[in-house]
């Protein structure tokens, strides 16, 4: 997985921050069937804000497996982007469902892209699956100015 | 109140534009359970206000036991009666779009309400709140063509 943190001259007007790249290496890990891989793309600090401004792009889809979907959200907490498929040709852009607001962190979680293959698969038996995963996140952090 | 109108090397990515900060010493209403309005900014005709809106209480409320605000322009609250003593963050629901301001002129406000027995906003002796902003005025969008 690729993290880049994207700096002002890259950062997309509508307001992507973060872009996490996601490929086959990072599925190695799910060697059993049925069984859900869980990524950690960043650490949200206690004030971090996730905004519903979220993209998921298919850059090139999953193959072998009869079914592979990715969630992306908060460990354990509501999904911003829930299950979307990432087997279907053609189909490669994802956004956030319109009943999903922005999620302020309260304590300290991961942002965790989780992958779920079908009851008879096994994540790492796909050969091909790159995922881009634009965010916007607003960072505690970076929110502080002098007054 | 101060308010901040970030420039380009302050602005965030998501897009705020303003950034207002309300202190305790700005709420003096003295009657007990009477909201306080306080007025951000005025919003002109064709001022978007985009719903990527925080509140952020960085300083805990201290004085009252509850204490609730609205932020959003004159009449539509983008972030209705949060509570400001209990929680720190506060992002509108889903369902709070953008707001155009259309026809007439308005006002962004913030209104903060004591919400315990015989309390008044007047009681308060700390508290400091910061809320970030996305306003698209129409001024800032010519380009020439």
């Amino acid at each position: 997985m690729k993290h880049q943190k994207l700096k002002n001259n890259e950062a997309v007007p509508s307001g992507f921050t973060d872009l996490f790249i996601l490929d086959t290496t990072d599925l190695a890990a799910g060697v059993v069937d049925n069984t859900n891989v869980e990524i950690a793309l960043t650490t949200l600090k206690v004030g971090d804000i996730v905004w519903p401004n979220l993209l998921v792009e298919v850059k090139e889809n999953a193959d072998t497996v009869s079914s592979l979907t990715l969630t992306i959200g908060p460990h354990s907490g509501t999904a911003i982007i829930d299950g979307v498929d990432l087997l279907a040709a053609g189909t490669e852009y994802y956004v956030p469902a319109a009943t999903v607001g922005a999620y302020p962190a309260v304590a300290e979680v991961a942002l965790t892209a989780l992958f779920d293959p079908g009851a008879t698969d096994e994540c790492h038996e796909s050969t091909t699956g790159e995922f881009w995963v634009w965010v916007s996140i607003s960072r505690a952090a970076e929110r502080d100015v002098e007054a | 109140m101060r308010h901040l109108i970030l420039n380009a090397n302050e602005a965030h990515p998501v897009g705020w534009t303003d950034l207002f900060m309300v202190s305790h010493a700005d709420l003096t209403d003295a009657v007990a359970l009477e909201q306080q309005t306080v007025v951000l900014k005025t919003l002109g005709i064709g001022t978007v206000v985009s719903n990527v809106l925080l509140l952020e209480v960085k300083v805990v409320p201290a004085g009252l036991t509850t204490c609730v605000c609205s932020v959003g322009p004159a009449g539509i609250n983008m972030l209705s009666a949060v509570d400001v003593v209990g929680t720190r963050y506060h992002v509108p629901a889903h369902n709070k779009g953008a707001y155009v301001i259309a026809d007439a002129a308005s006002q962004l406000v913030a209104i903060f309400k004591p919400n315990t027995g015989a309390e008044s906003l007047s009681l308060l002796t700390a508290g400091e709140f910061w809320i970030w902003a996305s306003c698209n005025r129409a001024a800032d969008r010519r380009v020439e063509v």
